[in-house]
Formats: structure tokens, C-alpha cells, sequence
């Protein structure tokens, strides 16, 4: 296992500029996930990574090692891919051996480490079947095996879940974690699904149209987000957000928020704040807004009902804003239904109105 | 009950069609087999009959042992099989690189290959003959070999290239990152795959080459260069034609391409039907 760092990298195609200078630490061990929409440049920055694409400038280095210019068989990495990319005539067998063949490794220690890897995934019964043969999670464990099976520097995967159904997906998600912290392999993970990235990062790079907008731990973006984007984009429901001014207030350093006439909340002065009457953008987390009775609060209308199971999301208009609430409970207000809306000062993340950028 | 019932006469209709369209394209093949074993006395003097009263293997062997036909059919052997063999590397490597790579004046020469299959042939032919001439090349079965690749590994690259854009990057990108270089990706993954695409481009060319008449005919006058659709005007004479021994040769010149095709054809189904449905 190995350190990956990332400086000042950068990629162009012709004029369309897809990564626009990433700096990127990713300790030994470590379990990173790049996550963003399509076309936000994480797929770029994996396949750089792996050697596939070339940089139009900036350092990728593995171990401290400088790799720009090596090919990507000399990187020693390992990559998962979204389609698997098992070798179509090859037994599973041979597509977990291909690469230690490459090597030169003698037989015997090539199926030792088959054997070894294929035990691990629980897939010695496949061993002498064709990929076509294989169901979409064994073939998703065969492509695990193929990139296990000579200890790599890292493991890269790239969005190795797209293809699968949502339980088959829960249940892999686990096991790659779990594989993942027992052979402690350093690993860069490529998905577009946030609750992926929630689940099984150590940290979190979150990507937008080729820049990362924040790192940090699932607790940190969730929390915390440096910017709209990444608090739009982790969570579901999505956080909600609602265009207010900041009122100076009669108390010092506090000021009100107001959404329209109605104050939503007193919140303590941020520092980037300049002038009375600022319109700002509130995030508020879907589950962080308490609904009572119309009196009790804001006053919204319900325009929609969805049960999950586990909750309720309500969709509520309010002043010609929308706002989606979770519950837990099972409330009793039904479609067109007014209620109450409360929001603790704490739970309230300001951001520029212009910029998206949050106001601390 | 009804929907059975249409949907057995659907498939009726359909082996129907099928059956009228095989007819139609084997009957000549039929009468080429049947002229043939028909001996002389009977070809004008029975009429029109599916089957002759008498048949005769006259015909084949005054074809091979008086004829010059095994020498045409030696040539035919020599140029077809080498032209495929040229064409078929040529165009796996120029279809490879357009399918894999992006280089600058791609577009332009995939579109001058395009351009060159837009000419009647009959056009180049005089030019053609002025350009071998000089370098020693008419009345030669290399100068054949040359203008039947020249003419077909565009074609043939175009028809490569998509066999190569079937198969997925991922997959030579992931022999690569398994410690391959290109060339091994190409030979140990990419390769295999392309077997019933090779299959397909390799006998499309060598079908091409073994009938070609118009440059074997224009290109070469001596006997000892001709191939065999050549040869088979050798049986027309001024006066008459020699129907017996035309399509006994006929027959014959068609053996070695039907023994070709059965030994390829499960190659060259999956080779044509592979870019037709994706995965």
C-alpha cells in the first residue's frame, strides 16, 4: 500500500478544460471516494491516475514517486471497472492469473494466489467458468479477485456498482469495505452516487466541473459543506435551500434572518457579513426542520406526501419557496394541510447568495 | 386458438419466402451442376429437363487433364489466398489504429478511403496498366496481388475498424493496467476477440480476388499468369462455347471457396451479426 499525491494537476481536451488543477493527499490505507454529477472530471482524475490519460500538466505521485510518464503497467495499480472488463475468452481462472503471468510469476505461487483471493471472495467454485457464464455480482467479485490477487500499491475503482441492483449493490458495498480494511490496500474509489461515497469513504473528495469543492470525512461534508454544491449534492432528500436577508438585530452581535416578513431564526453575525439587509442563501437539512401546528411556527402548505418506509418526506411550499421536510414519525398533515415550521439557530448553514460559498 | 393459428402461418409464409429466395439465388448454381454432368449428345437434344436421362464425368476430366484449367486454378489459389492474407493484416492494423487512436488528418483519410470505392473500376484500368507496365508487373501474379490489396484493404479496414470499436476499451485498458503493454493487450485480449472479424474480412477479400475478371483479364495475356474466370473464356471459342467443360470448371473453381466458407462459417455468423447487436 501507498500514498497517492496529487499537485496542480490538470487535463484539457482541445479547449474543454476537464480538470482545473487538483491538489489531492490520499494517505497509505486510506479509502478515498471521488464523487460528483457526470462529466464533474473524477473519472478523469482516476484513469490519470492509473496511467490510461496523460496530464496536460501537475504531478501524480505513488509512494513519493514521480509516475507521469510511466505506462500503466509500470504504476503497479489495480482498477476495477464499471463493466468489469473480464477478459471475455478467458476462464476466471485465467483473468485472475493474467496479470501474474505477465510477471513471470511461477505457477505454483500464481495458484496459490488464486486460490488465495478466490477463497477470500468466496468464488472457488467459478474458477473454470467463462465470464458470460457468471451472474452480474460474480463477475463484479471474479474483477474484485482479478485486481486482489497480486497485492497492489492501490486498488482503482470506477464506479463498480453502476451495473448492479440496489440490494446486490448494499450487500457489495459492504464487502468491498470490508475486504478493503482487511487487506488495508490503499484505495480511490470513482462513484456518482453520494450514499456510496457516505457509506464507504474514509474520506469524502467531492468534484464539480472539474475542481474538488471539499475533502473530508462523510460527517464533515454532511455537516459542515464548504459550498452549495456539496451540500446539495450529499444527503437525499437534498438540503433545502431558501433565499433570505440578514436584518441587523437589536442585540449586538446577532442578526435576524428573515424569509420574507417572517423570522426564521436569530443567528450570530458572520464574519464575511458586510451590510444590513444581505440577501443570503439558508441550507436547512430536510430531518433538522421540526413541523407543529400552524401557530407554532412558519406557516407552510403541504403539497405532496411521500412515505419511505423508514419516514415521511413532505415537499411544502411556503412564499413561493419550496422546502422538503423528513420526518420519522408518522405525521398526521395531509396533502394541502398547513403546518408549523421550527429551526434551531445551529441547524441554519448560511451561503453568499451569489457565490454559493458558505458564510461561517 | 386464433393467435396459434396466425402465428403458424406467419411462420409459413415466412420458410416460404425464405425458400422461393433460395431458390432463386441457387438455381444457376443448380444448372451450372447439371450442364455439366450432361453429356454433349444430350445437351441440345433433350430440351429443357431438370436432370439429364444420362450423366457423364466427361467433361471434368477433359477439364483437368486437357485443359490449362489446374494452372489457372493454382494461379487463382496463389493470388486470392495471398491477397487476403496481405489485406487482412493490413487493414486489422489501419482498422485498429482508427479505431483506438485519435491522430491528426483521421477524418480525412478514412473519407479518401471512402472516396476510393466510389470509382468504376473500369476507369483505373488503363491508367492502371501504364503504372505496372514499366515496373515489370503486367503479366504477373504480383502485379494482381498488388491492385486487388490496393482496392480492398479500405474497404476491409472500414469493416475491422467496427469490429474493433465493438470490443471495449475497458478491456485492453484493464490487460494494460494488469502489467501488458499495448501490443501484448492487442495480441493476448484483443485479438482472440477478433477472430470471427478477421474470419469475415479474410474471406471477403478472397471471394473478391477469386472472381475478379476485369484487371486479371486486362492486366495479364499470357497463359501461365491468367486465373481462372480468365480461363473460363477460354472455352468460348469463336464459333462455339463449350458449355460442358465451362461449367464443369465452374464447378470445380467453386469447391475450393464452398470448402473455405463451411470451415469459417461459425466464425463468420458470430463476425456478422456482432456488430449488429451490442454486448
Amino acid at each position: 500500500m501507498a500514498a497517492i499525491s496529487i499537485r496542480g494537476l490538470r487535463k484539457s481536451y482541445g479547449a474543454a478544460e476537464v480538470l482545473r488543477g487538483i491538489d489531492l493527499e490520499v494517505k497509505a490505507g486510506e479509502f478515498v471516494v471521488l464523487v460528483g454529477p457526470s462529466g464533474c472530471g473524477k473519472s478523469t482524475l482516476l484513469r490519470l491516475i492509473a496511467g490510461l490519460e496523460t496530464a496536460s500538466s501537475g504531478d501524480i505521485r505513488i509512494d513519493g514517486k514521480l509516475v507521469n510518464g510511466l505506462a500503466p503497467k509500470d504504476r503497479d495499480l489495480a482498477m476495477v471497472f464499471q463493466s468489469y472488463a473480464l477478459y471475455p475468452h478467458m476462464s476466471v481462472r485465467d483473468n485472475m492469473s493474467f496479470s501474474l503471468k505477465l510477471r513471470g510469476m511461477p505457477r505454483a505461487r500464481i495458484e496459490a494466489a488464486v486460490r488465495a483471493a478466490s477463497a477470500t471472495l468466496g468464488i472457488q467454485e467459478l474458477l473454470d467458468r467463462k465470464p458470460r457464464a457468471l451472474s452480474g455480482g460474480q463477475k463484479q467479485r471474479v474483477a474484485m479477485g482479478r485486481a486482489m490477487v497480486r497485492s497492489p500499491q492501490a486498488f482503482l475503482f470506477d464506479e463498480p456498482l453502476s451495473n448492479l441492483d440496489a440490494r446486490l449493490r448494499e450487500q457489495m458495498r459492504y464487502e468491498i469495505r470490508k475486504l478493503q480494511r482487511q487487506l488495508g490496500t490503499t484505495s480511490i474509489y470513482v462513484t456518482h452516487d453520494q450514499i456510496e461515497a457516505m457509506t464507504m469513504a474514509d474520506r469524502i473528495v467531492a468534484m464539480n466541473e472539474g475542481v474538488v469543492q471539499q475533502v473530508g470525512t462523510p460527517g464533515e461534508l454532511y455537516d459542515d459543506p464548504a459550498n452549495v454544491f456539496v451540500g446539495g449534492f450529499i444527503g437525499s432528500p437534498g438540503m433545502n435551500y431558501l433565499g433570505a436577508t440578514l436584518m441587523r438585530a437589536e442585540s449586538g452581535d446577532m442578526l435576524d434572518l428573515m424569509l420574507g416578513t417572517a423570522l426564521l431564526a436569530r443567528v450570530p453575525r458572520p464574519a464575511a457579513w458586510c451590510s444590513a439587509g444581505e440577501r443570503v442563501t439558508v441550507g436547512l437539512r430536510p430531518e433538522r426542520i421540526a413541523m407543529g401546528a400552524p401557530a407554532e411556527g412558519i406557516a407552510a402548505q403541504v403539497e405532496l406526501s411521500e412515505p419511505t418506509g423508514l419516514g415521511v418526506v413532505l415537499h411544502l411550499s411556503f412564499a413561493g419557496q419550496r422546502l422538503t421536510v423528513f420526518t420519522s414519525g408518522r405525521p398526521q398533515a395531509r396533502v394541502n394541510d398547513w403546518v408549523g415550521l421550527r429551526v434551531a439557530a445551529a441547524d441554519i448553514l448560511l451561503f453568499d447568495a451569489s457565490s454559493g460559498v458558505r458564510l461561517r | 386458438m386464433r393467435p396459434r393459428l396466425n402465428r403458424s402461418a406467419h411462420a409459413t409464409l415466412h420458410y416460404a419466402l425464405i425458400g422461393l429466395y433460395l431458390a432463386f439465388a441457387l438455381f444457376p448454381l443448380y444448372w451450372m451442376l447439371k450442364v455439366s454432368l450432361t453429356p454433349d449428345d444430350l445437351l441440345y437434344g433433350e430440351g429443357v429437363r431438370l436432370w439429364p436421362s444420362r450423366i457423364t464425368l466427361q467433361h471434368y476430366t477433359s477439364v483437368i487433364e486437357h485443359s490449362q484449367f489446374p494452372q489457372f486454378f493454382r494461379n487463382s489459389l496463389i493470388v486470392s489466398g495471398s491477397t487476403a492474407l496481405l489485406v487482412t493484416a493490413l487493414a486489422s492494423a489501419a482498422g485498429y489504429g482508427f479505431s483506438r487512436f485519435r491522430f491528426r488528418g483521421k477524418l480525412i483519410i478514412v473519407g479518401l478511403m471512402l472516396v476510393s470505392q466510389m470509382f468504376p473500376l473500369v476507369m483505373i484500368v488503363a491508367p492502371m496498366f501504364r503504372l505496372l507496365s514499366p515496373l515489370g508487373l503486367t503479366n504477373s501474379l504480383t502485379g494482381l496481388v498488388l491492385v486487388y490489396t490496393a482496392f480492398n484493404v479500405p474497404f476491409a479496414s472500414l469493416l475491422m475498424q467496427s469490429f474493433f470499436d465493438a470490443i471495449p476499451k475497458d478491456l485492453e485498458e484493464a490487460a494494460m493496467i494488469d502489467g501488458a503493454t499495448r501490443f501484448q493487450a492487442l495480441r493476448s485480449v484483443i485479438a482472440p476477440l477478433t477472430l470471427p472479424g478477421l474470419a469475415a474480412a479474410f474471406s471477403f477479400v478472397f471471394t473478391a480476388a477469386w472472381s475478379e475478371l476485369l484487371f486479371a483479364l486486362m492486366l495479364n495475356s499470357s497463359t501461365a499468369a491468367s486465373t481462372f474466370p480468365v480461363g473460363l473464356l477460354a472455352f468460348v471459342s469463336k464459333f462455339s462455347v463449350d458449355f460442358g467443360q465451362m461449367t464443369a470448371a465452374g464447378v470445380l473453381a467453386l469447391l475450393p471457396v464452398c470448402g473455405f466458407f463451411f470451415l469459417i462459417q461459425r466464425h463468420l455468423l458470430q463476425g456478422l451479426t456482432a456488430g449488429a447487436v451490442k454486448g
